[in-house]
């Protein structure tokens, strides 16, 4: 049985110009242990759909329309709040895109640790600092029980991160959420904090859902990827399937137009057009304007995610027709 | 030299750091840029490139006369820009213009592009009525823009759109040099190929000369003919794109080169990389002899004594003690 299992999950935002459908019916699952990416551009509803699991998205303008979210038999969308809050942040974690502004600054690093402890757990001050200091040696924060009680700002930038990663682990979580916690960081301390999330999950057994824009990271990092685009899944698999035999024109595309594949001189792969404004409703395929390969059919029939075989599925309604190599992308 | 568009020659940037409020006391210098020496010819892209903190934007901050050099000189095109007053500066600046990191800081949210892009036209030619019309609408071509937009304000526009807005200031003037201050960072993957393409076919089309500075080696080795690597306010590496990437001299690039994430699941799990121990080391305190050489695997005794210097090898110019050593193999 999955660890967390979502279905059909749909969030909406009511705004003056219209509903917003930042996340369309999503659907995935994750396994204990494993490290799910999702991968798309900025507006496509990634973060949205990891925010409204866990209640975090404002409502109103967001309001949760359907679907389930079922961790260990809870439904993390209709429970109780009361419920909620006992498995947000402690079986259930999240680290930010920028450190910068996920930490208080008017709080030392050690109030902020042992916050999580102090209401999951029935332990004193003095105990959950001594476990503060030990998290943060284990993210490799020397000289911990002096730093402990540094404020944010006497850290640099892969050190606030590291901070954050020990305060989301430091529950000993069972999923963890990692926004793009490498996105703010320079490519050097992002290699740094990959391998640091990755040690700490082989550690704990942490299941982790890593979203992030960049398809690169995701290569080495991830399982599976789901790839999201305008508030749905559109392709989903295993890593080595999205990259060598993917099945969509929009993952195609992306992995077409990553500069570093390119020949110097030649034009890159752009993919033409912008993401669409999602207060407009699809009829097709949300990709249908920017894809290369479409055809009068994917403009009016709704898409929903197929399975090609075990372990990789797309939306694309070519793709779940006919043969790839006769397609061309 | 007489064939370089640009030379800079030792140029340095230091910047005070103060204590007390009524009694202000220097006590010490942030050496931002410290003895950098380059050469550009007419019509080259360099790309420069180092971490977060290493002194790229202030580099070109200097360059531009946007602050000034402590030392050295900046000549272009046989002119030293440092001994020039603000107004010969001013004059001077419509041949050498800056693109800026953020589109959304970087326009004037109450100025509509017509507005924007007039006044930058104007310091080269005066003009009014339909001829300003004209060029601007011809500016905005240029740029991918329609010139029906040309009321519009900056907030109408995607951060895409808005980024070939400040392409289009910044070529207003019709500058021989540009600096490019991370200009697609800012951006989404899909975006940022649009914006890359735009700016190789300009420099092709207007033959402009490029300093492209990005934290990004992926992007930089695309576009760019040689690549600068910074580290700490000191040049480590120079050398052409193409060699740089793929045999990396100075421990740092080669850090540098390993730490970008390869694009290939199967590549990228069993390739060795080098992963940087720690932060950059504070500008205010900079370590003693090579200022790498607490970071770098390869640093012996020597290498806390003795400041290297930029020496040519293999047709480049590295600043390691031990090049031939790193590289024995």
């Amino acid at each position: 049985m999955p660890l967390l299992e979502v279905d059909n999950l749909t969030a909406h935002f009511h705004t003056r110009n219209g509903i917003v459908r930042a996340v369309d019916g999503v659907s995935f699952n994750l396994e204990q242990g494993e490290t799910l990416g999702i991968v798309g551009e900025s507006g496509s509803g990634k973060s949205v759909t990891c925010y409204s699991m866990l209640g975090l998205i404002p409502q109103p303008p967001g309001r949760i329309e359907s679907g389930t979210a079922i961790f260990d038999g809870t439904d993390l969308l209709s429970c109780q709040k009361e419920a909620l809050r006992k498995i947000r942040g402690k079986r259930i974690s999240m680290i930010f895109q920028d450190p910068m502004t996920s930490l208080n600054p008017y709080l030392r690093v050690s109030t902020q640790l042992i916050e999580p402890l102090l209401i999951h757990e029935k332990i004193d001050k003095k105990e959950a600092l001594k476990r503060a200091i030990s998290a943060l040696e284990e993210v490799g924060i020397q000289d911990a029980p002096k730093r402990v009680h540094f404020y944010p700002h006497e850290f640099s930038g892969g050190m606030r991160q590291r901070v954050m990663i020990a305060m989301a682990l430091i529950t000993h979580p069972e999923i963890l959420i990692a926004d793009e916690p490498s996105t703010a960081l320079d490519v050097t301390v992002q290699a740094q904090i990959l391998d640091l999330i990755k040690s700490r999950q082989k550690d704990l057994g942490t299941a982790v859902i890593f979203i992030t824009h960049d398809l690169a990271v995701v290569a080495g990092f991830c399982d599976r990827v789901n790839v999201m685009y305008a508030g749905k899944i559109v392709e989903s698999g295993v890593t080595g399937e999205i990259y060598y035999r993917s099945r969509h024109p929009y993952t195609l595309s992306l992995l077409k137009s990553i500069p570093s594949l390119q020949k110097k001189g030649t034009e890159l792969y752009t993919i033409p057009g912008m993401p669409p404004d999602l207060s407009n409703e699809f009829a097709g395929c949300p990709f249908y304007e920017r894809c290369p390969v479409s055809k009068d059919p994917c403009a009016n029939t709704p898409t929903i995610l197929k399975e090609l075989q075990p372990d990789h599925s797309t939306s694309c309604l070519r793709y779940q027709q006919e043969d790839p190599a006769a397609i061309g992308m | 030299m007489s064939e370089s568009f640009l030379a800079l020659e030792s140029v340095k940037t230091h910047f005070p750091v103060t204590k007390g409020v009524i009694r202000r006391k220097v006590i010490g210098q942030v050496k931002a840029v410290d003895g950098i020496s380059l050469n550009l010819k007419k019509g080259e892209i360099l790309g420069l490139v180092g971490e977060s903190g290493c002194g790229k934007s202030t580099l070109a901050r200097t360059i531009m006369q946007l602050l000034p050099a402590t030392d050295g000189t900046i000549v272009l095109e046989g002119r030293d820009l440092c001994c020039l007053s603000d107004a010969e500066v001013r004059a001077e600046r419509i041949n050498f213009q800056m693109i800026f990191q953020d589109p959304y800081a970087s326009l004037n949210p109450r100025m509509t592009v017509f507005d924007t892009l007039a006044e930058a036209i104007n310091t080269r030619h005066k003009c009014k009525g339909q001829e300003m019309l004209a060029r601007v609408g011809a500016l905005m071509k240029t740029v991918g823009l329609s010139p029906a937009q040309m009321k519009k304000y900056p907030h109408e526009f995607s951060g895409g759109q808005r980024q070939r807005i400040a392409i289009a200031r910044c070529l207003a003037p019709e500058p021989k040099l540009v600096l490019a201050d991370e200009p697609v960072s800012a951006l989404d993957v899909s975006i940022q190929s649009q914006i890359l393409n735009l700016i190789q076919q300009l420099c092709r089309e207007m033959e402009l000369t490029m300093m492209f500075i990005s934290h990004d080696l992926s992007v930089v080795k695309y576009i760019a003919d040689r690549i600068a690597v910074m580290y700490l306010g000191k040049l480590v590496e120079i050398g052409e794109a193409s060699e740089v990437m793929e045999n990396p001299l100075h421990p740092y690039t080669k850090a540098l080169v390993s730490a970008i994430p390869v694009p290939d699941p199967d590549k990228e799990r069993s390739r060795a990389r080098i992963v940087l121990e720690g932060d950059p080391p504070s500008p205010i305190n900079p370590p003693n002899g090579c200022t790498f050489h607490p970071r770098c695997a390869f640093a012996t005794e020597v290498c806390s004594q003795t400041v290297p210097e930029l020496e040519t090898y293999q047709n480049r110019l590295v600043s390691c003690l031990r090049t031939t050593d790193v590289n024995a193999d």
